[in-house]
């Protein structure tokens, strides 16, 4: 009878269900047939048989009891279910049986199916997880090569179309936070109004912030992260509608962020409203701090927004009170904010996923030679199967079934180790890494583990399974045992395999290597100051104390001239930022001899502030004029100091000495250079790789600290031969007998501060070396296994060359040759891969070519040696045979 | 077995099981299997044991459904009987059987 589809899955369904209840269906049946033959029996009796000759007919008209029950159990459960769960019997007896085999190939898996497991933890929780906030796709960044000032955030409100809502956010700023007399520093930022509307959350308590926070004399409030609230406040209600002084000015807690949110920047603990002075034409326009956020509306795209945003920009460039160069924000980029956010850190991943992808591969061949070798022993089983009328598929399924278990069993494993590893790759990746705080085993990650090691199972196994399906039935059962050589054994796809497996790890290794390269140039380079011995530390007064004039200046003058003739400090300086720390601020300048009109961008060197002492004490030399002296600081000299690459770069052919330079912020009107305004160049030093140590030398501008220039937050450098734990609580000592209440952070070398501006690199290059490490473990027991096996596999041959007169020299290097020979061709194909795939890393590395000839060269030694070592012990075993021996047992 | 008896054709056993509930009301296993080897007048040779997975079979797809029951002579045995879906069944089945049966007895008539 024909089913309908309908009737299909509602046989399905219940064959489901009739498989789950298998053993109280059982029973079902067997009262039913019992039943059955009661009736049939007392029917017989009736007709006048006796009571054994009734129950007999009864059974005879019945049919097979047995087949019935089959036929009935095959019509209600699942065959194909039974069949694998049978196999899966089978399998979990087979692994029993061979306990060795078992583990080794389930620690290797499960090293491979946990390296990758670990690694995709991180894409997942960095790359691919949303953002904690609605509808999160639709949120993007403005961004330019610079930063925007609210007045054009709001021109851009009122004229663009694209955005449901438009908000924007500033740096990321530490703060002095007051309570009870007691400092600390905290990161902050200030935002426009809307800003967390538009992130689409909501308080956990109080209140955002208002449209009137937004107006100058109401934006006294403050919105406190949930982290801070928790661990300052102890997470208590009624800190709603209390004060808080943040750098010295009183504001209102209205209300509290909800749990996970750690935007703009990871460690943002308070946002603070950006507002507007009601009447002031120009105050919009001051101040180039900020960065946009938008929601876009349904359906338009980041593209679209930029083309619209870029369509405005010169309309609205028009807004401002002054002329603004044309290239000013014509750069701008509208970004989705999760890739905005995650950066620079997805092809890092990428790179890293791609190395564990190939040492599960590799994992996988080492596994499938393991296999083979078992196959071969399995041989006769297989054959019999097969005489037994096992048709081919069923013996591949069975034994992927068996290869699958093992995946499995390996997966589990993994999951295993990468919960365990996934602390310390934590702690391996630098700190500043976006979304590191929510890195966690989420469902993804189990349900790629299962799939990894599922696929796994059925990669490694399908080899051995396909050669084992077809196995030449009758040679095998009618060949008793070995013979001279093991024949049915055909080392080839061993040997490829093999041969797969040192290619692929030379592919891992020369990536390792190639960025190991890297950071060994990147070590070397000199930065052009001393880091040595000089421990820094961040000051920081309110940000409000200098509205007193001259306060500052002379805070920081005195404390680097106590600071100075403290015990154990040799000398002390002072800095507005320290060099490769990240934080550069910029110099934005007209130069004497380098007209431009109002509408093209003025230059741009890295400005520092800095005490006279500062020179001497990071080792920058002079090399024309004079440095700056303590008269400097007045600021009626006019004194400023430039690099020499910047005074070649402005005035090649003259003297940099006595030429004038003006900062565009002291420009009546901008682009009206007016030299007897400007700074006078005193002097020009040796250049230093200020920014990063991969970047070349740029142009930097020393200024003196004069009135001013004076800012609430300094660096103080202090060399010292103590280490940085016995300069800081003297240090501190000396800050609090001038300022009690200014806090002490980021006390730190300045070797610490050049290594962290490495970090990302280095960690990159560890993992990367760590997972090369493995791969090149994994294949060289992959290696010592095949050779092992062959020498096992040829010990009679063996001992016949030798019983007629081989040498064991020569057998050693019979053995040698196998090995090397694979390990030459595993390194050419390897080689050559990791030529084709080298011009992507290029990004990665630095002063390397792609194509390192150090590291092209000792990728290969490095295998050769290996192969030397992986046949080693064979080698040795195969030359001390002895030939009686090997001859008689069979 | 004797030439006179046939083997149940495939397919043509749910039919019967059918057709024996529609004509009977709610049965139990034996009693199916014996009402179909009467009507039958003992020419098919029915190991009565095949009724059952053959009952499962409908069962599955909707077409009878099973209860457990008290005999007349009080023992207890499982009762199965027609659902609606398995009295449409009947129809569409019967006629696609007399059609067969046609098409087999133009066949089988005496050519001329």
């Amino acid at each position: 009878m024909k089913e309908r589809s309908s009737e299909r899955i509602r046989t399905a369904i219940s064959r489901l269900f009739g498989h789950a209840r298998g053993a109280s269906l059982d029973r079902d049946l067997d009262e039913e047939l019992r039943s059955h033959l009661a009736f049939a029996t007392e029917e017989n009796l009736r007709r006048g048989m006796s009571q054994r000759e009734a129950r007999m007919a009864a059974l005879r008209s019945f049919g097979n009891l047995t087949q019935t029950r089959e036929h009935y159990r095959q019509q209600r459960g699942m065959p194909m279910l039974e069949q694998i769960l049978a196999d899966l019997r089978f399998g979990f007896r087979q692994l029993r049986r061979s306990p060795g085999f078992a583990i080794t190939a389930i620690l290797t898996l499960a090293l491979g199916v946990g390296a990758n497991t670990a690694i995709f933890t991180l894409i997942d929780s960095i790359l691919l997880r949303p953002l904690p906030f609605p509808q999160q796709d639709r949120l993007v960044t403005l961004s330019a090569d610079g930063f925007f000032p609210k007045g054009w955030i709001r021109a851009l409100q009122q004229n663009s179309r694209s955005f449901e809502s438009l908000a924007a956010y500033g740096l990321n700023a530490e703060s002095n936070i007051t309570q009870n007399g007691n400092s600390e520093r905290v990161f902050g930022t200030q935002v426009t109004v809307n800003f967390l509307d538009t992130l689409g959350i909501h308080p956990e308590i109080g209140a955002f912030f208002s449209k009137e926070n937004a107006i100058k004399g109401q934006d006294n409030v403050v919105i406190l992260s949930h982290g801070y609230w928790q661990t300052r406040f102890a997470a208590s209600p009624s800190i709603v509608g209390q004060t808080l002084r943040v750098d010295g000015i009183s504001r209102r807690i209205i209300g509290i962020m909800p749990e996970g949110v750690q935007f703009p920047y990871n460690d943002t603990h308070f946002v603070v409203p950006a507002a507007f002075k009601g009447g002031d034409a120009t105050d919009p326009w001051l101040g180039y701090d900020l960065r946009g956020l938008g929601r876009l509306r349904d359906g338009v795209t980041p593209a679209a927004a930029r083309a619209e945003l870029l369509r405005l920009h010169p309309t609205l460039l028009t807004l401002f009170p002054w002329r603004m160069p044309d290239i000013w924000a014509s750069d701008t980029e509208v970004t989705p904010l999760l890739d905005s956010v995650v950066g620079d850190t997805r092809p890092k991943l990428l790179l890293l996923f791609a190395a564990v992808g190939l040492v599960l591969l590799i994992a996988c061949a080492n596994v499938a030679n393991l296999m083979l070798a078992k196959a071969a022993s399995r041989e006769r089983e297989m054959a019999i199967r097969g005489a037994l009328g096992a048709s081919g598929s069923r013996i591949v399924s069975q034994l992927l079934v068996e290869s699958v278990l093992i995946g499995i069993c390996a997966g589990a494993a993994g999951l295993g180790l990468a919960f365990l590893s996934l602390r310390g790759l934590i702690i391996a990746l630098p700190a500043d890494t976006p979304r590191l705080a929510g890195v966690g085993l989420h469902w993804h990650v189990f349900l790629f583990a299962g799939i990894a090691s599922v696929l796994t199972g059925v990669l490694f196994g399908l080899v051995p399974a396909l050669r084992m399906a077809s196995p030449h039935l009758q040679q095998t059962l009618r060949s008793g045992s070995l013979s001279v050589i093991g024949k049915g054994v055909n080392f080839r796809v061993s040997r490829a395999l093999v041969v797969g497996q040192i290619a692929l790890s030379v592919v891992v290794i020369t990536v390792a290597g190639l960025l190991l390269h890297s950071l060994y140039g990147l070590s070397h380079v000199n930065p052009g100051f001393n880091t040595g011995h000089i421990v820094t530390a961040e000051v920081s007064l309110d940000s409000t104390a200098c509205k007193q004039a001259g306060h500052c200046q002379n805070f920081f003058q005195d404390l680097v001239r106590t600071t100075g003739n403290l015990s154990g400090i040799q000398s002390s300086a002072l800095a507005s930022t320290l060099p490769m720390a990240g934080d550069e601020n910029f110099y934005t300048y007209d130069a004497e001899g380098h007209p431009r009109e109002s509408r093209e961008g003025a230059k741009i060197a890295a400005g520092r502030t800095v005490s006279s002492s500062y020179f001497a004490l990071i080792g920058v030399r002079l090399i024309r004029g004079r440095l700056l002296n303590e008269s400097d600081q007045t600021g009626v000299s006019r004194a400023i100091v430039i690099s020499q690459h910047m005074a070649h770069a402005l005035w090649p052919k003259d003297d940099a000495i006595g030429k004038h330079l003006e900062s565009v912020e002291d420009e009546p009107t901008p682009a009206l250079f007016d030299a007897k305004k400007g700074s006078i160049v005193v002097g020009v030093v040796s250049d230093t790789h200020h920014d990063n140590l991969k970047s070349g030398f740029g142009d930097e501008v020393y200024l003196p600290l004069t009135p001013a220039r004076e800012q609430s937050s300094m660096t103080i450098l202090l060399r010292s031969q103590l280490p940085a734990s016995q300069v800081a609580p003297t240090l501190r000592r000396a800050v609090a007998a001038l300022d009690p209440s200014a806090p002490v952070t980021r006390v730190r070398t300045l070797d610490e501060v050049v290594a962290s501006s490495v970090s990302s690199t280095r960690a990159l290059t560890l993992l990367l070396l760590g997972f090369g490490a493995l791969a090149v473990a994994v294949g060289a027991v992959g290696v010592y296994s095949l050779i092992a096996y062959i020498v096992n596999w040829r010990t009679r041959e063996i001992g016949i060359r030798l019983a007629l007169g081989a040498s064991r020299w020569g057998i050693l290097a019979l053995i040698f040759r196998q090995s090397l020979l694979l390990s030459v061709a595993g390194s050419f194909i390897g080689l050559t891969a990791a030529l084709a795939s080298a011009r992507l890393l290029r990004s990665f590395l630095f002063e390397v070519h792609p194509l390192d000839p150090v590291t092209f060269c000792a990728v290969p030694l490095l295998m050769l040696l290996l192969a030397v070592l992986a046949a080693w012990i064979p080698a040795r075993r195969a030359a001390s045979i002895d030939p009686m021996q090997a001859l008689r047992s069979e | 077995m004797g030439d006179s008896k046939s083997d149940v054709l495939q397919g043509t056993l749910d039919l019967m099981v059918l057709k024996t509930l529609e004509a009977m009301g709610p049965l139990h296993g034996y009693g199916i299997a014996r009402r179909i080897e009467q009507v039958s007048g003992d020419t098919l040779t029915l190991n009565q044991g095949t009724i059952y997975p053959a009952l499962l079979r409908l069962e599955q797809r909707g077409w009878v459904k099973a209860e457990w029951g008290m005999s007349e002579s009080n023992r207890r045995a499982k009762y199965y009987s027609l659902t609606r879906p398995g009295r449409k069944q009947i129809e569409s089945e019967t006629e696609n059987w007399e059609r067969i049966a046609a098409t087999m007895a133009r066949f089988l008539a005496p050519s001329n």
